[in-house]
């Protein structure tokens, strides 16, 4: 401990030194972008981590009009790619990483030697609703009805959604939790993206879907799923379905992403940052962007992300450790 | 006649000098890449999506066919000239294709994978234009039961893959069993055999086992029996082409390949692998000259290779019309449409019909350019056998540390790659086959989680495998392809005629 | 084409060591999945069949046919394999083998602290010459050119990102 103590004061040091040469005699305002900018999307290409970090690439070059660079490393909840940025990105402002809900969850129960309080937050982008479907042959027309099966028999609705203890998880445990459902019979059925939950879904194997509302958007334009509910606190414009809560079931739940400095950043260099970030999402581009993506904008930074992440993490660790998935 | 005109009007929008020349560009920047050992189509295509966003979509998407098949065609050079597969779709092609080089045939080799590749692409791509919504509807009837039940089937692929002796094979397999293993365990969440390493977490990529048990095992092999064998010219022979008895033997494969590969690929979870080595082990039972076979057989490179290329315009049927990425390269097409804010599913026809047509138009195209630029190329490739052994298999070391670097830029996936090669050169110093494994990699992931899916729907009933038609069909052709190679002794026996088994053995066709 | 003459009892010793040397580890390989289930968490849920199914069932396969194997080279000897393996211990060059590895470990190694192109202009003549190659200049020339090329290419061109080492700031 102590070692690594002095490992990292003697680090610091070395970049106060450092940082001091480079710093421009004007005074202490850090000149920001000076190089490109590397951003860290800790998932496979095409996800929605890797969306939200290839979104912000052109607007944060237009802005800043520095290069913009995007690399993926994925795996494991995007716990792998947080691993690699906290040992090699230390210190470096041009290091960003997405990331959000399902990495909070993931760090808890893949017991990730490293953790969200060890990078520096930047601010809060985007939030998506979940949604829950049925296959459009399926007897249930309303939330309540599949509810109601829910408490009767739990096995024998079956969830389809995406990863083990992501956001699709959580949110069939916090439904169970308010309706009253022994966690131990929650009959889950997890895959590794949303693509094949939506073949499960498609193909009649699960009772139920659930996964980000974007992923289904098309199939129940398309007739062949029913939109029962999604998880949002408001109903969304433009969604022609009640909220879990409206549905009877006082639980809601969205899926964040948020965009992480390095660590060890000093004061100055994370305000540096937050200030193109903030220049970024003020940017007409980013809000064509949202739009195309079907994302709602969920920005805050600074301080206010700071409280909000805290209040996130304790409050998925209480759901995780509720529905079993951590000890 | 609705599909005619709409596929018209897409190659009346593609068939424009500057698009010609796009999908040239594609095909010769793939093709470019993809001939770097260890990095396969998926990665190639990665890679070289950025350039097409210069262009409008429809010039983007031609080219983007052009770097896939190009990507494609690129991977399995190097799958056949230095044992060096880029992703776990160009395995299969590794195990006659190399042989075939290694006896002077890299020529024909390459050829037959070049042409097969577009006789499956030309041929699945006309299924794709004409019945995407029926297949897809089909495909649609898989549930997970079905899927363990086709996991059971390919499994029968090892007995063609066993050598000399089947317990060595079972070793081989179970190994690759336990690679696959090692990760989160997709049901619950759990790490599994991961030793505490967060390197681990995710599994180990299968093209991270691939390069290693073939590149660098291979590699270490050639180190450790360099004193003894005498740098050999490998004998290339003047003849590029086929001879007339290869395109005899060829061309049912590539038929025979396409078949199999175009459905796998339609299925919203089957992918590429699966057909390339069905197709493998349906050529090495059908084949009249099995004693060829581990020394170059023809039949082995043009099944798996067709296979795998009609395995991809199957890919993109649920891409299409259900906006499923079933392969990696698919989950990257999807992107590309994304960023021209296309969603691929079910309302893709209707919303952007111009653009889909353009795209299965370019996939024609992209077809014909490849025949065109590569078919004069292999005399150029195989040169590559002619460079001095030392200087090969450095040049192989590096690219394929290269590959599995840029996969996901980590140190770990380099280092487990070297440890996977060190096994590949045990392996081949004490006779293991390394096929099996492979097939133990690819195939474990899927079969556990559909077998454990399909128990959780149905409430621990295990007649779920036997009541579905779909799954019982497919363990009963599983279970023939187990039997049938023993009916002729069978049938003789019952005859009471004198047995002259033609040593119809498991693993039959390798003991020599 | 193996079998027969030369199967000279000191080199069939060493054979059938090394032999069992491989069955042994198979038979380990099994034993460590096997106590490795232990550590897997149940997970939670309604789950039939759980997390540590697989891993047993192929920990316990692993430990059968690492047995077999034991008995292929003892009570039941396989004669060929051990003619194979003599054939191969007779020609075998461990030091060229290890050299090649540590070579490739060193590489990967380097490839952070020294950077792509450096640690790549290094490793390809060394490697070079461990198999065989007896023209260093044309090799030294080879790796530098292999180096810059490839990180040039991938990090401008194709945007991956390669480690710059030494010369970040000057490439």
């Amino acid at each position: 401990m102590n070692r690594k103590l002095n490992v990292f004061l003697s680090l610091a040091l070395a970049l106060a030194f450092v940082l001091a040469a480079c710093a421009p005699a004007a005074g202490s305002a850090v000149t920001y972008p000076t190089e490109t900018i590397n951003i860290m999307a800790p998932a496979s290409p095409g996800g929605g981590w890797d969306g939200t970090a290839r979104a912000m690439q052109p607007v944060i070059a237009s802005v800043t009009g520095q290069t913009v660079q995007v690399y993926n490393v994925s795996g494991a909840g995007g716990t792998v790619g947080l691993a690699q940025f906290v040992s090699e990105a230390k210190g470096n402002p041009h290091e960003l990483m997405v990331g959000g809900l399902v990495m909070v969850g993931a760090i808890q129960t893949n017991k990730s030697p490293v953790n969200l309080t060890q990078v520096t937050p930047i601010a809060l982008l985007t939030a998506e609703a979940e949604a829950i479907v049925v296959p459009a042959d399926s007897k249930y027309e309303t939330l309540q009805q599949l509810v109601d099966d829910f408490k009767a028999d739990p096995t024998a609705i079956s969830w389809g959604g995406g990863s083990a203890g992501g956001t699709d998880h959580i949110l069939v445990g916090l439904i169970a939790k308010e309706v009253g459902v022994d966690p131990d019979k929650i009959n889950y059925i997890a895959h590794s993206g949303g693509g094949e939950a939506v073949a499960a879904i498609l193909s009649g194997a699960v009772t139920a879907g659930v996964s980000g509302l974007s992923e289904f958007t098309d199939q129940v334009e398309a007739g062949t799923m029913r939109l029962l509910a999604v998880s949002s606190e408001e109903r969304l414009a433009g969604v022609d379905a009640p909220t879990i809560k409206e549905a009877g079931v006082n639980v809601a739940l969205m899926n964040w992403r948020a965009v992480f400095g390095a660590p060890d950043l000093t004061t100055e260099q994370r305000d540096a940052v937050v200030a193109v970030i903030e220049k970024m999402h003020d940017s007409p581009e980013w809000q064509q962007a949202l739009e195309t993506n079907g994302w709602s904008d969920f920005f805050k930074s600074g301080d206010e992300f700071d409280a909000f992440l805290t209040a996130e993490i304790t409050r998925i660790e209480g759901v995780l450790r509720d529905i079993g998935l951590i000890e | 006649m609705d599909v005619l005109t709409n596929l018209l009007h897409g190659f009346a929008s593609a068939l424009t000098l500057q698009y010609l020349l796009l999908a040239a560009l594609g095909v010769t920047l793939g093709t470019a890449i993809g001939v770097l050992p260890g990095i396969g189509p998926a990665l190639t295509v990665a890679l070289l999506l950025p350039l097409t966003y210069n262009f409008d979509p429809t010039g983007a998407l031609i080219m983007f066919a052009g770097i896939y098949y190009g990507g494609m065609y690129g991977g399995s050079t190097t799958s056949i000239l230095l044992n060096t597969p880029g992703e776990s779709a160009s395995v299969a092609t590794t195990f006659e294709g190399f042989a075939m080089a290694k006896s002077g045939r890299g020529g024909a080799a390459l050829a037959t994978a070049a042409i097969g590749s577009f006789v499956a692409g030309t041929i699945s791509t006309l299924l794709l234009t004409f019945v995407a919504p029926v297949i897809a509807r089909l495909a649609l009837l898989f549930q997970p039961a079905d899927y363990f039940s086709l996991t059971v089937l390919a499994f029968m692929s090892v007995t063609a893959l066993v050598g000399k002796s089947f317990l060595r094979g079972m070793v081989s397999l179970f190994i690759g069993l336990f690679i696959g293993l090692i990760g989160i365990d997709v049901l619950t969440g759990q790490p599994r055999l991961t030793f505490g390493l967060t390197e681990l977490l995710d599994g180990i990529d299968v093209v991270v086992v691939a390069v290693g048990l073939f590149a660098v095992g291979e590699a270490l092999y050639v180190a450790s029996q360099m004193r003894h064998t005498k740098e050999e010219i490998l004998p290339v022979k003047s003849r590029v082409g086929m001879t007339r008895e290869e395109w005899r033997r060829s061309w049912p494969a590539w038929l025979r390949g396409t078949l199999i590969g175009f459905p796998f690929g339609a299925l919203p979870a089957g992918g590429a692998e699966i057909p390339t080595f069905l197709s493998y082990t349906t050529e090495k039972r059908l084949s009249k000259n099995k004693a060829e076979w581990g020394h170059g057989a023809i039949e082995g490179v043009a099944g798996p290779e067709a296979a795998n290329n009609a395995a991809f315009s199957g890919v993109l049927v649920p891409l299409l019309t259900l906006g499923l990425p079933t392969s990696a390269t698919a989950a990257i097409l999807l992107v590309a449409f994304q960023i021209y804010n296309l969603q691929p599913g079910p309302l893709l026809f209707q919303k952007s019909p111009e653009l889909v047509w353009a795209l299965i138009a370019s996939l024609y195209i992209g077809n014909v350019m490849l025949l065109i630029l590569n078919l004069p190329l292999i005399r150029i490739w195989i040169k590559i056998l002619a460079i001095p052994r030392a200087v090969l298999y450095a040049g192989i070391l590096v690219f394929g540390t290269l590959g599995v670097y840029s996969i996901s830029n980590s140190f770990m996936d380099v280092m487990i790659m070297y440890a996977i090669g060190v096994l590949g050169f045990f392996m081949r110093r004490y006779g293991f086959p390394v096929g099996p494994t492979i097939l133990g990699v690819i195939l474990l992931p899927m079969a556990e989680a559909q077998f454990r899916r399909a128990l959780s729907i149905s409430q621990g009933d295990p007649s779920v495998f036997f009541t579905r038609p779909l799954s019982l069909g497919l363990l009963l052709a599983a279970t023939a392809a187990v039997i049938l190679p023993y009916i002729p002794a069978l049938i003789a026996r019952l005859r009471r005629k004198p047995v002259k088994v033609d040593r119809v053995v498991f693993g039959d066709g390798q003991e020599d | 084409m193996t079998s027969g003459n030369d199967s000279k009892p000191a080199f069939s010793t060493r054979a059938l060591f090394s032999l069992r040397a491989v069955a042994l580890t198979v038979i380990i390989l099994g034993g460590i999945i096997l106590t490795q289930v232990s550590q897997i968490g149940t997970g939670a849920g309604f789950i039939v069949v759980g997390p540590r199914v697989f891993p047993t069932a192929i920990g316990i396969g692993i430990l059968i046919l690492g047995f077999l194997f034991l008995l292929r080279t003892t009570v039941v000897l396989d004669n060929d394999l051990v003619a194979d393996v003599v054939s191969e211990n007779a020609t075998t060059d461990w030091t060229t083998t290890m050299l090649t590895l540590l070579s490739l470990v060193a590489y990967a190694s380097l490839l952070h602290p020294l950077g792509y192109a450096i640690a790549t202009a290094f490793f390809f003549p060394v490697i070079g010459r461990i198999l065989g190659s007896t023209q260093l200049r044309r090799d030294i020339i080879v790796g530098v050119a292999l180096g810059l090329v490839i990180y040039l290419a991938f990090t401008r061109v194709l945007g991956v990102r390669l480690p710059a080492g030494l010369l970040t700031g000057i490439l």
